[in-house]
């Protein structure tokens, strides 16, 4: 369970709305490949990949992006209870994708750089302290099925 | 791990940018630091942490003086952090994980301000720079 104060689920909730789901999602899993290479071992089957330039136009990075950061949305929906929001996408990505939970850490972190160069200076320290915690909810959240 | 011939490059020329906002970067890092990740705050039990402290700025520049001081030395950052490295093994002990968050809250910074530059390739080279920076701060640690 997520612990945010009354401003800080104010702060995240704001600043979501004002988020292109689409487009920072597929950023966000372009930058994962990009700043993490070995995280292509997930995504073989998803073309070319062979450089930065590559992998941020790649169609089915900018897809799956937006799959996942849609999916985070709805998450926020549920900061009282990630894990069963997220207990279904948790035995899948245990159990038929196989993803070490460090990725879901890793993605987190681009994420958050993705919302700090769109948002600017909107994204200030408290924002960006309330998106830690959420990032590291969904995370744990993502991980609490795993066996 | 080292940084290939167009890495160092990126580096130096966004550092270029960067050492405009150098203090003001290096205490919004920490200021971010121990907003996110309130543990930090352990190390500065001495320290007045509130957002605008004398101290908070005076410590912010330093950090990101050390930075640049491994960018002006890119091809021996060990070498110009050696001093660096002692005294964060032998009077700091700064836990390793600690190095991940500040690095994590630079980029985030550095991220608000110069967007644009900020590119995927140049997030990747900047990732690997400051992972570089945190393994010659905790090489001699034991």
């Amino acid at each position: 369970m997520v612990h945010l104060t009354a401003d800080e689920t104010a702060l995240v909730t704001g600043l979501w709305a004002k988020v292109n789901v689409k487009e920072y999602g597929g950023e966000a899993l372009g930058r994962l490949l990009v700043v993490y290479p070995w995280t292509q071992r997930f995504f073989e089957h998803f073309g070319d990949l062979s450089s930065a330039s590559a992998v941020m136009h790649n169609p089915k990075v900018k897809a799956h992006g937006e799959k996942v950061l849609a999916s985070f949305g709805d998450g926020l929906k549920h900061l009282d209870d990630l894990k069963g929001a997220f207990a279904e996408l948790s035995a899948l990505h245990c159990e038929k994708l196989h993803v070490d939970p460090q990725n879901f850490k890793l993605l987190g972190n681009m994420l958050v750089c993705v919302l700090s160069r769109h948002l600017g200076k909107e994204f200030s320290p408290q924002a960006q302290a309330a998106y830690e915690k959420v990032v590291a909810g969904v995370a744990n959240a993502l991980a609490h099925k795993y066996h | 791990m080292s940084l290939t011939k167009a890495e160092r490059t990126i580096i130096i020329t966004m550092w270029g940018k960067i050492s405009t906002q150098a203090d003001s970067i290096g205490t919004e890092a920490l200021e971010r630091l121990f907003a996110s990740y309130p543990q930090t705050k352990t190390y500065f039990p001495h320290f007045d942490l509130h957002p605008g402290s004398a101290q908070l700025r005076t410590h912010g520049s330093k950090v990101v003086a050390a930075v640049g001081d491994a960018v002006k030395s890119v091809d021996n950052i060990a070498g110009a952090l050696s001093k660096l490295s002692e005294l964060h093994a032998y009077i700091l002990r700064v836990d390793p994980v600690n190095f991940k968050l500040l690095s994590h809250c630079l980029l985030v910074t550095v991220a608000t301000r110069f967007p644009a530059d900020f590119t995927a390739e140049a997030h990747a080279a900047w990732d690997k720079f400051l992972s570089v920076v945190s393994s010659v701060l905790t090489e001699k640690y034991r």
